[in-house]
Order: C-alpha cells, then structure tokens, then sequence
C-alpha cells in the first residue's frame, strides 16, 4: 500500500488544530513579521523603480547659468552653442520657475504638444492651451470653477483642464505645465529668455565627459546637472526620510527572535508527545515529515499573507503613507512602479529570511528529540 | 525463522540523573526467551521492574548492559534510524494509556497508522474495526479526556494492536477493566499469539487466569527474572 502524502498532510493540518490559539498567534507573528520587512525592501526597491523610471524620460543633461548670486536667464539662442558640441543631438530651452497660489508654492513649466511626447505622456494627456493648465495631484484647486491663480511676475488665472497621471507622481506632485506663451507671461520672460537648456546627448554614458566641455563653451559660469546627478538628489531625499522606515527592522529582528525562542520553547515542550509518536511506530523521518509539514501549513500562508499585505501597502494606489513619510504630502501618494525582476527576489528573500529561521526553530529539537529513545522522552515530558 | 524476542545477560539501572536509585540494577542479568505464538505473563510486586522490562522489550529504552534479541538481531544494539523501523512491528499498551488528549478516540487508534500506509479511509477503517472488537465503537468520536479509566485502557489497546504488530508489550492493560472487557481483550491478545506474534503481559492480577489464556509464566523478583511458581 502506497504512503498518501495528502492524508499525511491532512493529518499535519488536524495536529495544528488541537492547538488552533497557538497555530493562530504563530501564523499572526509571522505575517506581520513578513509584513515589516518585506514593506522596507519593497519600498526602497519601488522608490529607485520608480525614480529610475521618470528620469529616464528626461534631459541626459542640463545647463543652467549661474553668478554669485544663483540662477540667472540665458537666451535661447545658446541652444545652438550647444548643438555645436559632438555628442550631443538636442538642446531645448526650458522655461519654469516657482510662485505662488492661494494654496501654496507649486512649480511652472511651459510645454507643449511635442515636450509631452517627449515624455512619453500617455495619448489622453492633452498639452495645455493657451489659458490652461495641466496640474499634478498636490496641486489644490476650487472645486467650483477648476479655475487656478497663479501669482509670478504677473498674476494670471487657468482653467485646469487635466492632471498628470499618479504614475508620475513621484515628479509632477506640485507641477503646473502652461502653454509657453502662458508662462513666459506669468513669469515675466522675454522672448528669448530661457529659464536652462535640456540637452539630450547621443550616448547617455557619455554625459558625464561631456561636462568640461560644456563649460569651456558658454561665455559665462554654468551649473551643470546630469541624470546620475539627480537621481543622487532624489536618492539622497527619499533616504532621508525614509530611514526612518528602515526602523521597522528593529523590531522586526526583536520579533523574529521572539518567534524563534518562542517556537523552540513549544517544541522542547512537545518531547512527550514526540516520545509516544516514537514508541507508537514513528519513526525520525516521520515525525521530522510531519513537523515539516505543519511549518509549512503554518508558514507559507502566513508569508503569502504578510507580503501580499506588504505589496499593497507599497504600490496600492490609495495608499496614503508613503507620500506623507518620504515627501511630506498630506493627500495624495505616488503611484509606484513594480519592476518585478527585483520584487521577486524580494519576495524570495523575505521568504528566506522569516521561514528559515521558523523552520530551524522547529526541526532542531524535533532533530535532537527524534534521536532520543521514546521512553527518556517520555519520562522527560510528564 | 519463526519470530521471538530474547533477553540475553539484560541489565537495567536508572541512568544516573533519573532516579535516588540510580545505579542500582533494577534488572540483572536476565536470560529469558518469549516465543511467537505463545503469551508471556511476566509478574511481581511493584516496583520489581516489569514496566522497565517491558520498555526494553519494546525498544523504548537501551539496556546498560546485555542485548534485546529480536528474530536474531541484537535490536538494542542498533542505531536509532534501524531501531526508529524495527519498532513500527511492535505494538504496547502502556500502563498510564498515555492517549493524546487533544485527539479524539478513532484519532488515537489511528495514530500508529498515520506514518506508514494508506490514507484517512483506511486508517479510520482499521480502527474503528479494531475499536468494536473491544466493544468501544462507539467512542470512537469521543475526547479521550471524557473517558473513564477502563475505557481508556480499551482505547490503548486497540492503538497497539490496530497494525497487527509481531510484538506486543501490554503494561497492566485490564487493572481498571471488568471482568467481561478483560476477557474480550484476553481473547485479543490470544488471537494475536495464535497468528504468530510474540505476546509479553505484565500483570500482578491475581485473577489473571480468568481473562487471559497463559502460556508461560515468570517472575520478577529483586531484579530477577524467574519461572513463576
């Protein structure tokens, strides 16, 4: 007659229930000890998805021009001064700047149908028209009118026609993009002024040399920003903030050792019933089999469970506290990216990390305890 | 050949954490054969050691010195792993029934089953088959802890004899049994003997000879093992 592993599974599965308290409390702990680690991996690994993601779809570079005392206009016509430099095949000047609304301080920029495809804007997002505007989801607007004032140079009202999609987020939070007719208005820029000079260049690992050469070619000082640069910059502040998430490691390891003592403790308690399994036939195999089976009848639904938790709380669109920890938003979050060549070696790692400690706990003494005759178990556990 | 487990120069003493006793044989230099097919009734005052013996009989515990002798092999003498198998052919009833109290009866006899073959029809099967050959069918979906003494002891013995096991060791099983369940287990075990199998019986039951049809009888005396009188 053939061994029937699902029986044997039944079996482990009936073991756990004459304690359904303690197979509770064990599955709780390792959910949520599966939860807090798996969230600070996931968001850290969704933060630089995410960042990664957006800045890819900007400049290589960016020149802006500076004197002592900070940023000051350049004119369009440098674009031209920088095409003359080998490697790079595209020079836009920018116009943005900061001012205020009633709601607080928000972030223009002037695009228009061309800059958006650029950015690879889904189709349904619409370049502003002249008297419009296209606003991200920290900016607050009337619900009356949708109509936004803009306070620069010159005061202006815009209707909103649309907002950025929470994807981007991460970039567009306090954006406003005008027609650039608009925004030269609102911030009182001649015609040829350019706020800085978005460059696109012909191998994006070839920015980094092309700095000194950029330089030579202005007539005055320029500030010069690459990709790698400002993704420094976003890492830098998002890691700032979101130390603090790594807190949840803290506790989590204190967690896991408790559950590790705490299962050890169970098992060393169970030598009784391991001694009369032994005396009735059991062999050491069977009852490591069985203890195997009844830690993963425990263990895996509990990960499953602690990282599905943790995968919403990281890339659930509603999800609140991210944007509030790492950015300080008080209402909407971003929307993160899943790249799932790293969240599944996540998932994998904080699989390791919870169920082989678990596991360990639970086969050591059943090891030590199987070896034992039945009888001295049995002596032991009364 | 034909199955038997032997005592050869067995002696027993209490490791020395166990007992004030330790050290002290508690068993010395027993011979003794128990052939297949017949029934052993070993006796003695208590604390002469016959649960000990039995243990040792059984595999649950190594003897200091001497061997175990099962069909020929020096089964005491085994690794744990080889001894962890032999063990699956032996059934005991212990003299606290030692059933597990957070299963039900029909879970407790299908214990021994669960590790080897089958699956859940054939283990639930086999026991409540074995439980109505000991009139407790219908405690089968019982908690053990609801159970008074003797029933316990029935469900004990129906654990260790629900594998049809070559050996069996039974502990004082009727000591809370009356005289009809005495006899319906009495007939067990001499079925059991009939089909071969090693039968060991410890008892201090002076009305033994009106449940159980003995075969052999010895006594246990001041670490001894003797013919009884």
């Amino acid at each position: 007659m053939k061994h029937n592993r699902t029986a044997q599974i039944l079996w482990a599965g009936r073991e756990l229930l004459t304690h359904p308290g303690a197979t509770l409390l064990i599955a709780l702990a390792m959910g949520l000890l599966t939860t807090m680690i798996a969230t600070g991996l996931l968001l850290s690994q969704a933060l630089t998805a995410t960042t990664n993601r957006l800045l890819s779809q900007g400049p290589d570079l960016v020149v802006r021009r500076v004197t002592h005392d900070g940023g000051q206009l350049l004119s369009v016509k440098m674009a031209a001064t920088a095409m003359a430099i080998p490697g790079i095949i595209e020079a836009r000047p920018r116009i943005w700047g900061s001012v205020r609304t009633p709601q607080g301080v928000v972030t223009v920029v002037a695009a228009d149908q061309k800059a958006l495809r650029r950015l690879h804007a889904p189709a349904s997002i619409r370049a502003p028209l002249p008297g419009q505007a296209l606003v991200g989801h920290g900016v607050t607007v009337p619900e009356t009118d949708s109509r936004l004032m803009l306070q620069g140079a010159t005061m202006i009202t815009v209707r909103v026609a649309q907002r950025f999609p929470l994807e981007a987020d991460l970039v567009t939070h306090d954006l406003v993009m005008l027609h650039p007719a608009d925004a030269r208005r609102l911030l009182g820029l001649a015609p040829e002024d350019a706020c800085d000079l978005a460059l696109t260049v012909f191998h994006a690992d070839e920015a980094e040399a092309l700095r000194p050469e950029l330089a030579r070619a202005f007539p005055w000082p320029v500030h010069i920003t690459t990709r790698q640069d400002t993704r420094k910059h976003y890492a830098t502040a998002f890691g700032r903030r979101g130390g603090l998430s790594s807190m949840l490691y803290f506790p989590a390891v204190i967690a896991l050792l408790l559950l590790v003592a705490g299962v050890v403790r169970q098992q060393i308690g169970n030598r009784a019933r391991i001694g009369l399994f032994k005396a009735l036939g059991w062999t050491s195999r069977d009852i490591v089999a069985l203890q195997v089976t009844k830690a993963l009848l425990v263990g895996l639904p509990a990960i499953a469970g602690g990282l599905m938790i943790a995968y919403g709380l990281v890339y659930a669109p509603a999800q609140q506290w991210i944007g509030t920890l790492l950015l300080g938003w008080q209402k909407t979050a971003p929307l993160m990216h899943l790249d799932t060549g790293y969240a599944a070696p996540i998932f994998l790692e904080v699989t390791g990390i919870v169920l082989i400690p678990y596991l360990v706990a639970v086969l050591w003494p059943s090891l030590v305890q199987a070896a034992s005759d039945p009888q001295d178990l049995l002596n032991r556990g009364d | 050949m034909p199955t038997e487990l032997a005592c050869r120069h067995l002696t027993y003493a209490y490791p020395a954490h166990a007992k004030s006793s330790a050290g002290t044989p508690l068993l010395r230099d027993i011979e003794a054969v128990f052939p297949g097919g017949q029934i052993v009734l070993v006796s003695g005052r208590s604390g002469a050691g016959k649960s000990t013996l039995l243990h040792l009989l059984a595999g649950l515990l190594r003897p200091s010195s001497g061997e175990i002798v099962a069909d020929g092999q020096p089964v005491s003498r085994w690794l744990t792993a080889h001894r962890d198998r032999w063990r699956r052919r032996v059934g005991v009833v212990f003299q606290q029934d030692r059933l597990v109290s957070d299963l039900t009866v029909l879970e407790n006899v299908m214990l021994p089953l669960v590790p080897r073959s089958g699956g859940l029809r054939h283990w639930r099967t086999s026991g409540l088959a074995m439980l109505a050959r000991l009139d407790a069918y219908d405690l089968a979906p019982q908690s053990v802890d609801a159970l008074s003494g003797g029933q316990r002891q029935r469900v004990a013995a129906a654990r260790a004899l629900v594998d049809t096991p070559d050996y069996v060791v039974a502990d004082e099983p009727t000591a809370h049994q009356d005289l009809d369940n005495a006899r319906r287990l009495g007939h067990l075990l001499r079925q059991t003997a009939d089909r071969g199998a090693v039968v060991v019986v410890a008892a201090h039951d002076r009305h033994v000879d009106e449940w159980l049809n003995v075969d052999q009888r010895l006594m246990l005396d001041n670490g001894y093992l003797q013919p009884a009188p």
